[in-house]
């Protein structure tokens, strides 16, 4: 029992510089809170690191909410609720458009590459060339019609 | 005085674009009889620069010495700042700094003007017109925004630059950034006059290869200074934060990478060659919309400038630009085919085809997340605003896949790669790298993201290493040469594809950064008297005391002294200090740093309430493996550089440049 | 010079919707923007005053309401001011404005304080240090100062009888301005 005391002694001492002298959260364990917040008057400033007085303010209030014993979900939806969604690090499930756009971009970004590349892989026939000068570039195109008479016409020719 | 020759240049400055415009447009509808006509608008497109040097040299005057009266010089500069940063004040404001975008831009147009035109100069009259044009737009408002206007009366002392900007990272990351976004007006030229001339084959590919892959890297460099800059005064210990002007710069970025690798297939393939005029477009578009962005402010961010009227002027040329590049694209779409199709979808045209799908994904997740909150107002009638959350989660799988593929894309063939010959140069890679991960997770690593992040950076290294080991031991073999002899032929007869290789390594090398720095850092925080200690990880500092003192009748400076002890050793003295800037009642906290290849250590004077003697706030960072990042951006330079060298062959053609006759000779009935 | 023809039909087809969907693209993307532009200039003078409902704070309530909606007061003139506790420049003015209040109030004039983004115990606070009487609520969300464009605090908005934005004062007002402001929108 004696031991145990003077281990949990010896662990705790090197905390005392860091815990201040007023009991209650210490400063890291406000700042951790505080990291998933913006300050709601600056710009883009993670709360935990403004130095203005607000956010100082604001940081008080996430202390004293913890001493009331409140979790870090309930603190972030308090200041969602008073300064809005934006204030939040990250942007909470029910901001739909946030997280499906992405999705929604990438699978669109497959689509056009999975067509292009169908696309690309027909095979060709060369049937014209462009009348620009300095360009010998043939014309590719795939007309079914004409693959299909070249087709008959091999067959008919065999 | 100075302010009078300033605006007499700049407004000379803006006849001539005016002039050189017209002169194109007229020569070339003109046919052969217009190519006087020509000539003399080059000529009037290259006087544009000295012209503006003398304007932007008449208000540096104007900065240094502190002519008041300027209502610009009031705003940037005050009696106490020291010399260089009154000279960076140039581009410290609205006004100021669209003056030097334009100097920029003028410089750029006349070193164009000044390449060999004889083998494309079909184009000349076009790039010619658009870049005037590009001028005429932004001197325009340059004189809208009157950088000299004068104040009717002369205040005993200026505002001077906001205190987070009085940095020395004010030298060289806004005169980056802009030779980047401007540096891309070039290719887009180059790329419009292809479609408005018809003249549609992979000439303006060529001539603009090495003006694209410049403007990439001085990009590239104005993004990493930025972070550099942030991760130096913001004080938290980061570089990025997804902030809209960053994003802003970071989108042509995105599209710019990919368009040096399609331009790869244009050039080796003959494909791709619409997509390559779009990619370029959109480049330069995403130019365009950013500058919009940062200087109307309907995006509030930390680096925009004040509203102004300029926003619908900006927003003019943007619509302008995107209606008048979009005609002419789809009008040219049927003529743009492709020489070659695919002849396998395993082969490393897919692959290269997968790089710009990745890329296309992320530009377009880091523009939706940019204008996000218009969307939302638009739409719901709240602003909101996606934060580091949001784009870590969504954007970084996206980089992440975009490096992995810097490690496969090398070993596919062209046209039709082998699965078997893959897998031969796959295999030891793969394996080393699945034994990193597995010896990581044994120490202790349980972060995902991290894991990942270390896997594919081996992996890509070792890739990439290979490639260099394996040509080098071919021409070992083959020539009997020495193995460095052998790797400094493979390198000078192959610039593009090792110096590729050498920036991809470069990317490797920044991403083991981001990944060491983003999952591992830790912080702490704590409130000490004189002589008590913080611990963060290893590291103990004792806090010593402070100093406070007046470094001009401007500055207060408060430093506070902390002794940094490792295994009880001392291993350095840092002096974290507070900036207080009492013209502006604004503070800046400057922290101390330990550099070393591991980590460093981070030490921030924190408080906004007067600091004590003998109580203060200190906040700790440990952030490993941050100085992978920024060793990673020296490489990329140096990668590049060699990228781009020109050959000896290209170097005598640019030595005869510009000598009169060069563009005119034209046969009768060639247009 | 000339360009070469597509043939096939299905071509035809491709090439009209990639150019619907592209134009489509770019005059979407330019009326967002546009509208972007248009929206800075909400809660200027000769525009309608955006609406809001305000959640007063106890013990600051209006005609015994403990919220007050800005169309109800149409036929009067309305001031708004937006604070916070944390706002140097607004302590400045806080004096003036009760006092001012205190001599139209019974003139057809409200005054309504916007607490603006701020923390309600110290909010609290200064509404008692300053002595203040006339109806005051949180900005729950930042929506009404963002409805306004608001950039800081303090901002005032003197709203006429019509219920449009007349005058709008970014920083502290003197007393003299905020009564000769007030003068002019109770003639009209």
């Amino acid at each position: 029992m004696r031991t145990g005391f003077v281990v949990l002694f010896l662990i705790l001492m090197p905390l005392v510089p860091v815990v201040s002298a007023d009991d209650g959260p210490s400063q890291d364990e406000v700042n951790a809170v505080a990291s998933k917040l913006f300050c709601p008057v600056c710009e883009n400033t993670p709360l935990d690191v403004c130095p203005t007085e607000a956010c100082e303010q604001w940081r008080e209030v996430i202390r004293t909410k913890l001493i009331e014993g409140q979790s870090e979900q309930e603190i972030l939806d308090y200041f969602a609720l008073m300064y809005g969604d934006s204030v939040l690090a990250q942007p909470p499930p029910r901001q739909l458009a946030a997280w499906l756009l992405p999705v929604v971009i990438f699978l669109a970004a497959v689509g056009t590459l999975v067509y292009w590349l169908r696309h690309s892989m027909r095979p060709v026939k060369v049937t014209a060339y462009a009348a620009s000068e300095d360009q010998a570039e043939p014309v590719l195109e795939s007309d079914p019609y004409i693959e299909r008479l070249e087709k008959e016409l091999a067959e008919w020719e065999s | 005085m100075l302010a009078d020759i300033g605006l007499i240049a700049l407004i000379l400055g803006l006849a001539a674009a005016f002039y050189a415009a017209v002169a194109a447009i007229y020569g070339s509808l003109k046919g052969v009889q217009g190519v006087a006509w020509i000539a003399s608008a080059r000529n009037a497109l290259m006087v544009v620069w000295p012209l503006l040097t003398v304007s932007c040299g008449a208000m540096i005057g104007l900065l240094v010495i502190g002519d008041f009266q300027v209502e610009y010089v009031a705003m940037v500069t005050s009696r106490a700042m020291p010399t260089y940063l009154k000279v960076t004040a140039l581009w410290g404001g609205q006004a100021g700094s669209l003056l030097f975008w334009s100097w920029v831009s003028a410089a750029f147009s006349a070193l164009v003007m000044l390449r060999k035109w004889d083998s494309d100069r079909a184009l000349l009259p076009y790039v010619v017109a658009i870049s005037a044009i590009t001028e005429i737009f932004f001197l325009t408002v340059v004189l809208v925004e009157s950088p000299f206007a004068k104040l009717d009366f002369v205040p005993a002392n200026g505002n001077g630059l906001s205190p987070l900007l009085r940095h020395p990272g004010m030298i060289i990351h806004p005169p980056m950034l802009y030779l980047g976004f401007v540096g891309f007006t070039i290719p887009y030229a180059f790329a419009m006059a292809a479609l408005i001339s018809g003249r549609l084959s992979d000439e303006w590919i060529h001539a603009s290869r090495r003006w694209a892959l410049a403007a990439w890297l001085f990009l590239s460099l104005g993004l990493v200074l930025g972070g550099r800059w942030a991760y130096d005064v913001l004080g938290w210990g980061g570089y990025w934060a997804w902030d809209p002007v960053e994003n802003a710069a970071l989108l042509p970025w995105l599209t710019g990478t990919a368009y040096l690798h399609s331009a790869v297939i244009q050039e080796k393939r003959g494909m791709l060659k619409s997509w390559n005029m779009v990619l370029i477009t959109l480049t330069y578009g995403l130019v365009v919309s950013g500058t919009f962005l940062t200087r109307s402010g309907i995006i509030s961010s930390v680096h925009a400038f004040a509203r102004s009227a300029i926003g619908p002027m900006m927003f003019g040329f943007l619509a302008v630009m995107l209606v008048f590049s979009v005609y002419w694209l789809l009008r040219r779409l049927d003529a743009l085919r492709a020489e070659h199709r695919l002849d396998a979808l395993f082969s490393r045209e897919t692959a290269f085809l997968v790089n710009n799908l990745l890329f296309l994904t992320a530009t377009l997740s880091v523009f939706y997340g940019t204008f996000y909150p218009l969307f939302t107002e638009l739409l719901i009638g709240e602003k909101i605003t996606l934060r580091v959350g949001w784009y870590n989660q969504v954007v970084g799988p996206q980089l992440a896949a975009i490096v992995l593929l810097m490690g496969i894309a090398p070993l596919l063939s062209w046209r039709r790669a082998s699965a078997r010959r893959l897998g031969k140069a796959i295999w030891l890679p793969l394996v080393l790298s699945v034994f990193l991960v597995l010896f990581l997770i044994v120490e202790g690593i349980n972060s995902v993201g991290a894991l990942i992040g270390f896997g594919i950076s081996l992996f890509v290294a070792l890739v990439t290493l290979l490639e260099f080991w394996y040509g080098v031991r071919t021409r070992h073999r083959a020539k009997g040469e020495s193995y460095l002899r052998a790797l400094n032929e493979i390198v000078v007869r192959n610039r593009r594809r090792y110096g590729g290789y050498l920036i991809h390594l470069s990317i490797v090398l920044m991403a083991i950064g981001i990944t060491g720095s983003h999952f591992f850092q830790e912080e702490t925080q704590g409130t000490v008297q004189r002589g008590e200690t913080v611990t963060l990880g290893g590291f103990t500092i004792l806090y010593q005391g402070l100093n406070e003192w007046a470094e001009s009748d401007e500055l207060m400076i408060s430093e506070a002294k902390v002794e940094v002890y490792r295994d009880k050793k001392l291993i350095a003295t840092l002096k974290p200090r507070r900036d207080y800037y009492l013209n502006m009642a604004q503070a800046v906290t400057i922290p101390a740093v330990r550099s070393t290849i591991s980590e460093d250590f981070y030490v921030m004077l924190v408080g906004w309430e007067q600091i004590g003697q003998d109580q203060a706030t200190f906040k700790l960072y440990l952030n490993p493996l941050i100085n992978w990042l920024w060793a990673g951006a020296v490489m990329l330079i140096f990668g590049t550089l060699v990228a781009g060298w020109p050959s000896r062959s290209a170097l005598a053609v640019v030595s005869t440049a510009y000598r009169p006759g060069t563009i005119v000779t034209r046969k009768a009935g060639v247009a | 010079m000339s360009e070469a023809k597509v043939n096939s039909p299905s071509e035809r087809k491709g090439v009209r919707w990639t150019t619907l969907l592209v134009w489509g693209g770019v005059i979407l993307l330019l009326v967002v923007l546009g509208w972007g532009l248009v929206r800075q200039a909400a809660g200027r003078p000769q525009q309608k005053a955006p609406d809001f409902t305000l959640q007063l704070f106890e013990g600051y309530e209006y005609k015994g309401q403990s919220q007050l909606t800005l169309s109800d007061l149409r036929g009067q003139v309305v001031v708004i001011n937006f604070w916070a506790e944390w706002c140097v420049e607004c302590k400045r003015e806080a004096d003036i404005l009760e006092a001012t209040w205190r001599a139209y109030r019974d003139k057809g004039v409200v005054f309504v304080g916007v607490d603006w983004v701020d923390v309600e115990p110290e909010a609290r606070k200064y509404l008692v240090t300053y002595d203040i009487s006339y109806p005051n609520g949180p900005d729950l969300g930042g929506r009404i100062g963002n409805d306004y464009g608001l950039t800081g605090v303090p901002e005032t908005f003197f709203i006429g009888k019509t219920g449009s934005v007349e005058y709008f004062k970014t920083g502290p007002l003197t007393a003299s301005e905020l009564a000769s402001r007030i003068d002019e929108l109770l003639a009209q």
